[in-house]
């Protein structure tokens, strides 16, 4: 049984008396100890969809429609309150984007580590423990650091206090919401290395959410890629940045600057991700895609396995 | 490997100051630099210092009369052979005091008197000062049309008068903050229900609504009694429009990334309010707190003075005032006015220190 199965995932945000979807069918498996990697643009629904995990989207606004997402095999989104509070935090954790302001400014950063020791390991919420978790996460001196506060340390040094309060818990899943875009980049790699460590070390999986290809090389066992609330390819890692199958894909990692090359101008997807409620109809990705055809317009793609394990969201994924 | 290998001196200062620094020692640190607003610390703290030594300082009880001198003038004291003030003797065909020439009354320090409960439980008949002559008492602000000494008066009155702010704060800030917190973090139809009650409260004229809550109640309570109702009645006016600024603290707060980060951890929603979203508004809270207490004080002075707050004969600084109403008395015995004097010093010194904290706490200066 894999950790986490989300099965056609569908959510609503309900703006006035419109309701717009935000993730559709959207569908994405984690087994124990796996590395996933959720790539896309910004809006394409990839933080809806890994906060739903723990039912953490605010409703209202959203509104689950429909799916499923079993997470150890039950239902989250048919838990209770209080069974929600067990796995928030208790299965999986959450690191996010800019850990200043993940940090509450005005409590000690060792106060805010024993908070969530006292929530899922009480009998474990003692200095001796927040001094060992920031050891984990790397942060020397750790005695002495545990009376600052958040102002106090640097971005990165931040980013490990974070770490280390997700993993209080121990975790079976780390959800990272692009946990290294606010840090600059020799600090990204070491986050990353600490990650894999980690991951390596208590076993846990990893939901790694990024716009950064370059990322997904190093970390990820398997990509899913989102475009526009739905995925359009979802693929082990190697394979998809050897030889991607959909045109977005292909036009994202054109997207990446290389240093091999020459070229004086970035190759750019044109046009924007469609906002919410003026998607197209038929494929999402038609409009800007290089190799649209007539019939793009008028049939909406489905997720299917062109190759072994490979899974595809593209009327012509094999003729392209 | 993350610490640049050489800070300069002054970074490393700055750093070393930083460290020891918590939030509230920055805080202190700023407030103790705003000179009005220790300057009306000060006033406050001996204030309410006074005000809690009450019996002990005050030479007379609060209801002892002496029906040979009613209006009394104030006496100034003098050094004459020690502090002393003058004698005074009725004049005689007439309702006024002349001062025996020659004739001083010394002042005697610690001297018995008047029973009186220190802090309310500790009974005692000692006195800071007094005359130790019942033929000759010592009235520093006069007499009232009763013959009490209005000094005295002031001090018992100031109890009444500097507590009902403090209690009406918490109470006040208490409700606003709970309120205000729970609209804000849950939103939605919570939200509205609460905001639109607060709106209700504050739709109404404040007057008329303390008056018919008053009304609500028997006129003949005791003065606890009708103390307890002030606070109660002031309060539930008050809330309102606390919560409804915590509120829109809250709402900005809930979306703060660290709210987020704790609700993933799995706290529970009143763990969030409690101790991400209202330490928040603490800023706000302080000082909002302080410049409200002058409220309470004014709010007790205008029901006492429209004669449904505190009863005869117990002391507060709005009762003192209501026998100022009469113009009459007003011309001839201005030393009546004096809990108005009273008034004015404590409300300009809870503005100082406002003002110093609302600096204090700002952290963008």
């Amino acid at each position: 049984m894999p950790l986490l199965e989300i099965k056609n995932l569908k959510l609503d945000f309900i703006a006035g008396d419109k309701s717009l979807r935000a993730v559709d069918d959207v569908s994405i498996t984690i087994n124990a100890g796996e590395t996933v990697c959720l790539v896309g643009e910004s809006g394409c629904g990839k933080s809806v969809t890994a906060l739903s995990i723990a039912r953490l989207v605010p409703t209202p606004p959203a509104r689950y429609v429909g799916g499923e997402i079993l997470l150890n095999g039950r239902d989250v989104l048919k838990m209770s309150k209080t069974d929600l509070r067990g796995i928030r935090g208790g299965v999986v954790s959450y690191i996010f984007q800019d850990p200043s302001a993940s940090l509450n400014p005005v409590f000690r950063i060792g106060n805010q580590i024993k908070e969530s020791l006292k929530l899922h390991r009480p009998e474990k919420a003692t200095d001796e423990e927040v001094i060992r978790l920031l050891k984990l996460v790397g942060i020397p001196a750790p005695e002495s650091r545990i009376k600052d506060y958040p102002h106090q340390m640097s971005g990165g040094m931040q980013q490990r206090v974070m770490i280390a309060m997700a993993l209080a818990s121990e975790p079976k899943l780390l959800v990272a919401d692009e946990p290294t875009t606010a840090l600059d980049v020799t600090i990204q790699a070491q986050i990353l290395d600490l990650l894999l460590d980690l991951k390596k070390r208590m076993g846990m999986s990893i939901l790694l959410i990024t716009h950064n290809l370059g990322i997904v090389g190093d970390m990820a066992d398997r990509v899913a890629v989102m475009y526009a609330g739905q995925v359009v390819e979802m693929s082990p890692a190697l394979d998809l940045l050897r030889r991607p199958l959909h045109p977005y894909t292909k036009a994202l990692m054109n997207s990446v600057p290389k240093l091999s090359s020459n070229l004086q101008r970035l190759s750019a997807i044109p046009g924007n991700v469609p906002t919410l409620g003026n998607f197209p109809s038929g494929c999402r990705f038609y409009p800007r895609c290089p190799s649209a055809q007539p019939e793009c317009a008028n049939t909406m793609p489905q997720l299917v396995e062109v190759e072994p394990n490979r899974w595809v969201r593209c009327l012509y994924a094999k003729s392209l | 490997m993350e610490t640049s290998p050489q800070p300069s001196a002054t970074e490393a200062i700055a750093k070393a100051d930083l460290a020891i620094a918590s939030p509230w020692q920055v805080f202190w640190r700023r407030l103790r630099r705003h000179r009005t607003a220790m300057f009306g610390a000060v006033i406050l703290v001996i204030l309410y210092l006074t005000a809690l030594f009450a019996g002990f300082i005050a030479p007379y009880g609060y209801e002892r009369q002496d029906r040979e001198r009613f209006f009394h003038r104030p006496m100034a004291l003098r050094f004459q052979g020690g502090l002393a003030v003058q004698q005074y003797e009725p004049a005689p065909g007439s309702s006024k005091y002349q001062a025996v020439k020659g004739e001083v009354q010394r002042i005697h320090f610690f001297v018995r008197g008047d029973k009186y409960n220190l802090f309310g439980f500790i009974p005692s008949t000692l006195h800071l000062f007094g005359s130790g002559d019942p033929k000759h008492p010592i009235n520093l602000l006069g007499t009232d049309q009763y013959g009490r000494d209005i000094f005295s008066r002031l001090l018992y009155g100031s109890q009444i008068s500097l507590s009902i702010g403090l209690i009406g704060i918490v109470l006040r800030f208490g409700l606003g903050m709970v309120m205000g917190g729970i609209s804000g973090y849950f939103g939605g139809k919570i939200d509205s229900f609460i905001m639109r009650f607060c709106e209700l409260i504050m739709s109404i004229p404040a007057l008329y609504l303390i008056m018919s809550l008053r009304a609500t109640f028997p006129a003949n309570l005791s003065s606890t009694q009708v103390y307890l109702l002030i606070i109660a009645i002031l309060s539930f006016i008050g809330w309102a429009s606390s919560a409804r600024v915590i509120r829109g603290m809250a709402l900005s707060l809930r979306e703060r990334q660290f709210v987020l980060a704790a609700r993933t951890l799995g706290q529970r929603d009143r763990h969030v309010i409690l101790k991400h979203i209202l330490p928040g508004t603490f800023s706000y809270v302080i000082v909002a707190a302080t410049l409200s207490v002058p409220y309470y004080i004014l709010g007790e002075v205008v029901l006492s003075f429209l004669g449904v707050g505190i009863q005869e004969p117990d002391a507060s600084w709005g009762i003192m005032l209501n026998a100022a109403q009469n113009p009459e008395y007003l011309t001839n015995y201005p030393w009546l006015l004096a809990p108005g004097v009273a008034i004015f010093i404590t409300v300009l010194a809870f503005n100082f220190l406002g003002d110093g904290l609302r600096d204090a706490v700002d952290t963008k200066s």
